[in-house]
């Protein structure tokens, strides 16, 4: 899948451009909004991220003529946090809208999850990771034959891991999945939540599964 | 005349109404004079008419009347402006006596028969006003002759016109002089505004110290300046806190982007084996999520700041609210075998998100500051027309001199230890902003014992 990355600070497009690369997507970079529209025109995109402040035409200018043109999805990127910014933004056709300064795992989970959004994935009846599996609505979980007793909270929180295994999950995102708050609240729940889920799934274990990725979050996978 | 000059606006309503009183003050006068005037010369005349008649009855007859008697000429003559006309009634109307140039014609046809003094006031041929009177008079011997006095009025005319004629002149000049004295009382008046100009281009958000002088201004200036005055000292607090603000943000950046560029440039001085570069990177991305959140919380705060927030209030739950956000740190208060309490409840007009973040901050600093296996608990209370809630935790407590500034913006107890621990230094002052925008406010007691109480009061 092709992406376009519009953005005119070089160090943000080059990481951008690395890290959408390395998870598996095809990206180009432009450095303002001309060339970005150019680049638009020319190939078929399936999303582009676009920032707000741009030389020459800015963002709102190039979505403008996106959306007139183009049926690519648009993702926002912008130091503006204002709500009013944010809902110019939506209503101007923007399918997200983020704020910077923002963690790269969140920018991915967002660009799956628009990219998603296009071809419906129905979700898997029971979740299954190397011998672990779990059964959402039985609430039952089971680690080859050992059944594992799980709180609610740590179920919910096994369940968002395991639906996105694979993929890292910032401290952020498990809050606002598992606890649903959307702020970012100084409470090592995560880290104690983890732990415990840990010890629950993987002590017993040869093989682990939940893996901490020191200052980026958390993910779930089999590891050779 | 909208926005003219005051002064002037004022110099020339003073003196519209001032033309307007001097006007209606001339006429008065003119009329009372011209009346009192008339007064006297018809006095004048009906004392003269009382002379003639007794005259006339001391034993005159028509012949006599004829040969201009000296009683009767006696009267007359030395007022030169006195005329008489004595005529017969019967049997024609002869003219008996006539004593005067003046021609008196119209009195002769008009009074023709009456007993009474009748006055008639003319004008003859040469423009002057004349007073007469004219009455029916018995001689002695028993005949009627008719009597009519005139009076020339010149002399009062040429006093009423000089009158006129002074105040024609005087009124304009009378009008520029009080509207020339009400301009300068009123450019006098407001000289103490020019003071006011003065201080207002000298204030700039570098130096705000200027004040008006408050002496010797009348009183509605004088509250004027107050105001002025007040607003100002408001100013400067509000601008001299804005730089400590920024003064402690760079103090706060500082520290972190020191240890990010350190590490940073030590690692890359030599070479390392791929373990070590990727612990500096684990250890700066920690550091890094720190100052994210110090700029989040920063921009969260300008946010709310601005009453366009208020937009998304509903009505919340507060016990609610409170019971999420203790779920939420259930597990971090289990593994300090901490207990969680919460009791009562109390619907509030509010932001739902907002009012979480501010349970969450404190919740977070008591769980933190709470001896291991006590307790912590959540109060919601409705009182009167406000609803609070109150988090309340045993501890070291806090000192009476930090309890006052504990809600500012990195204002720090122990500034040494709070970094460690992570905290960013802005969530009581969150709190304090998110409680201004719901219109309540934010509290915190130390109480004896070594309790320290946290409350949000919102209005009802």
């Amino acid at each position: 899948m092709r992406i376009l990355v519009v953005e005119d600070e070089q160090k943000t497009a080059a990481y951008l451009q690395q890290g959408l690369s390395e998870s598996g997507y095809v990206v180009d970079c432009a450095t303002n909004g001309i060339d970005g529209l150019h680049l638009a025109g020319q190939h078929a995109y399936e999303l582009v991220i676009l920032d707000v402040n741009l030389p020459g035409k800015d963002g709102w200018q190039v979505l403008e003529q996106l959306r007139r043109n183009g049926t690519q999805r648009v993702m926002m990127l912008t130091a503006r946090g204002r709500l009013d910014d944010k809902i110019k933004g939506l209503d101007m056709g923007a399918d997200d809208y983020l704020v910077k300064p923002f963690e790269f795992p969140e920018l991915l989970a967002r660009v799956r999850t628009l990219l998603r959004r296009s071809e419906h994935i129905p979700q898997p009846e029971v979740f299954c990771v190397s011998d672990l599996e779990l059964d959402p609505r039985r609430h039952r979980a089971y680690r080859g034959t050992r059944r594992i007793d799980l709180t609610t909270k740590e179920f919910a929180l096994l369940q968002v891991l395991m639906r996105q295994a694979g993929e890292v999950l910032t401290r952020t995102q498990i809050i606002s999945l598992v606890w649903d708050m959307n702020f970012d609240c100084d409470t090592n729940v995560v880290e104690v939540s983890i732990s415990r889920l840990r010890a629950k799934v993987d002590d017993q274990s040869e093989v682990k599964l939940i893996h901490t990725i020191r200052g980026v979050g958390y993910v779930l996978e089999a590891r050779p | 005349m909208r926005t003219g000059s005051l002064s002037m606006r004022l110099g020339l309503t003073v003196s519209l109404m001032g033309a307007g009183l001097v006007l209606l003050l001339a006429t008065l006068a003119y009329v009372a004079l011209s009346h009192e005037l008339e007064k006297l010369a018809r006095k004048g005349l009906e004392s003269k008419m009382e002379q003639i008649q007794h005259s006339l009855a001391q034993g005159l007859d028509t012949d006599a009347i004829r040969g201009r008697p000296h009683s009767l000429m006696d009267l007359v003559i030395g007022h030169d402006n006195f005329y008489l006309t004595i005529v017969a009634t019967a049997p024609d109307d002869r003219v008996l006596l006539s004593v005067g140039a003046k021609p008196q014609q119209p009195l002769l046809t008009d009074y023709a028969h009456r007993d009474t003094l009748g006055y008639l006031n003319w004008e003859d041929s040469y423009g002057n006003q004349v007073l007469s009177a004219s009455s029916l008079m018995r001689l002695a011997s028993g005949e009627r002759v008719r009597v009519v006095l005139s009076l020339d009025r010149m002399d009062d005319q040429a006093l009423l016109s000089a009158y006129l004629r002074a105040t024609v002149i005087a009124l304009p000049m009378l009008l520029i002089l009080i509207g020339m004295g009400a301009w300068w009382l009123v450019q006098r008046g407001l000289a103490p505004l020019k003071q006011f100009s003065q201080v207002a281009a000298k204030v700039t958000t570098q130096d705000l110290t200027h004040r008006l002088s408050v002496d010797n201004l009348p009183q509605e200036l004088g509250e004027l300046a107050q105001g002025f005055n007040v607003m100002l000292k408001r100013l400067d607090a509000g601008v001299q806190q804005l730089s400590q603000f920024s003064d402690d943000l760079a103090h706060e950046l500082r520290a972190p982007l020191t240890n990010l560029m350190g590490k940073a440039q030590v690692t890359l001085s030599r070479q390392r084996p791929p373990e070590e570069y990727k612990a500096v990177l684990e250890s700066n991305t920690e550091e890094l999520e720190r100052l994210a959140r110090i700029v989040s919380d920063m921009l969260f705060l300008a946010q709310v700041s601005h009453p366009a927030a208020r937009a998304s209030f509903t009505a919340v739950s507060l016990a609610d609210e409170a019971h999420r956000v203790m779920a939420l740190f259930a597990l971090s208060a289990e593994d300090k075998q901490l207990t969680l309490t919460l009791s009562g409840d109390a619907q509030v007009q509010g932001d739902r998100l907002m009012i979480q973040r501010a349970l969450s901050n404190l919740l977070s600093n008591a769980i933190r500051h709470t001896p291991q296996g006590s307790h912590i608990s959540l109060l919601v209370e409705a009182y009167g027309n406000h609803a609070s809630v109150s988090v309340s935790n045993p501890g070291p407590g806090i000192e009476a001199q930090h309890l006052p500034h504990l809600f500012e913006r990195f204002y720090r107890v122990d500034s040494s230890r709070a970094r460690t621990e992570g905290g960013t230094g802005l969530g009581l002052a969150i709190v304090r902003s998110i409680m201004s925008l719901h219109q309540g406010q934010a509290d915190v007691r130390s109480l004896p014992g070594g309790f320290t109480l946290f409350r949000l009061v919102f209005p009802l």
